[in-house]
């Protein structure tokens, strides 16, 4: 008896050795970069130490990757501040210039394509209508009579339900209010986008594909550096321009004006001044998400 | 003897705890203080409806649309 003990286990220990080969094989085969990168903590959780470390070997890493000189922000909320957001939909011609803007500000992959923001077409005489909407027209010009359009991001809710169904709290809301992923810390599993009502987050199937000479290397830990192939991603808010006191880039780009963005807690700021006297609507209001992102009808 | 003990104890704690509880209650913590929400007036569904159908939007000027950039 005692004997077969001592076989099992010599024949356990020599079916363990090759595991333990490949193991130590693909171990050697990354460098000590990788290693920490892939033993890193939740950025949430990292001291401010820690956080410039990460910083700095990312700006290295995309220095190799790319050959250019990348800034990578890891700049905090400040105090006071809670982003919200306004868009005219009585203004907006659907010309489609802030999703272009926003996909060169914040490095999304061009083929496969990924849009964080998406422009609807919808009949002015159905109204508000999801299922009959489309972000497939094409027009020689813009607005299309009897058209109008609502053009879609991640509305940053109060309550997101994103946040609730990450099983692995790779994204949460900042103290601004912005709700940001770290990278790093998602594995993919996609609950998030079936979470979301507004179909705002989406999914690198593929190593994200920007020719070099269109990336942008001014980025924020938080925003749009450049992401990992199967990590979930989305709207920011240009958390790397709002925090240095810029409009995000659709704000900035849009031709009639329809975008505004402000400080909520500011009693005078304009989007405040939109909500008490503009008529305004959320998304989905029923589904208690609490956006921070409101549509008004300025005329 | 050791259980009436007990129980009173018991009794005794928990008034005490009671008493603390509402003490403790006065402190509000204020949790909410950042993302509260915003007291305005929101539209209904049909009320946008009403309005995108039965207003005509002024057209600034009609412009052809962005081009997809590079892939």
């Amino acid at each position: 008896m005692q004997n077969n003990e001592k076989n099992n286990s010599r024949r356990n220990f020599l079916k363990k050795l090759p595991v333990l080969a490949l193991g130590t094989a693909a171990l050697a085969s990354c460098n000590s970069q990788e290693i920490e990168e892939f033993l890193q903590q939740n950025f949430k959780t990292l001291s401010k130490e820690e956080k410039d470390e990460i910083v700095k070997n990312l700006e290295k890493k995309y220095y190799e990757k790319y050959g250019k000189k990348f800034k990578v922000s890891d700049k905090p909320a400040t105090e006071g501040i809670l982003f919200g957001y306004g868009l005219d939909l009585s203004r907006c011609i659907g010309c489609r210039r802030c999703v272009y803007a926003c996909v060169k500000e914040n490095n999304q992959s061009r083929d496969p394509q990924i849009h964080w923001i998406q422009v609807l077409q919808m009949e002015k005489e159905k109204g508000i209508d999801f299922a009959h909407s489309t972000v497939h027209y094409n027009p020689e010009t813009v607005p299309e009579p009897g058209h109008f359009y609502l053009p879609v991001a991640c509305q940053q809710c109060r309550n997101p339900q994103c946040i609730t169904v990450c099983p692995t709290k790779a994204t949460w809301q900042e103290e601004d209010g912005i709700v940001v992923v770290d990278y790093n810390w998602c594995i993919g599993c996609r609950y998030c986008m079936a979470a979301c009502p507004y179909g705002a987050r989406h999914f690198n199937w593929g190593e994200p594909n920007i020719p070099l000479e269109e990336i942008n290397p001014e980025t924020h830990y938080l925003g749009n550096r450049p992401r990992p192939k199967g990590v979930v991603e989305k709207c920011t808010f240009c958390v790397q321009r709002v925090r240095e006191g810029k409009y995000p880039s659709c704000v900035e780009i849009c031709p009639v004006g329809a975008r505004k963005f402000d400080n909520l807690l500011d009693p005078e700021s304009e989007i405040r001044y939109i909500l008490e006297n503009k008529r305004v609507l959320v998304l989905k209001e029923e589904l208690n998400t609490q956006p921070k992102f409101y549509y008004f009808f300025g005329v | 003897m050791q259980n009436n003990n007990s129980r009173r104890d018991f009794v005794k704690k928990l008034t005490f705890a009671l008493g603390s509880f509402v003490a403790l209650s006065s402190f509000k913590v204020d949790k909410t203080s950042k993302i509260e929400k915003q007291n305005f007036k929101t539209l209904s569904k049909s009320e946008v409806d009403n309005i995108i159908k039965n207003s005509s939007f002024t057209v600034i000027n009609s412009i052809k649309p962005e081009l997809s950039p590079n892939k």
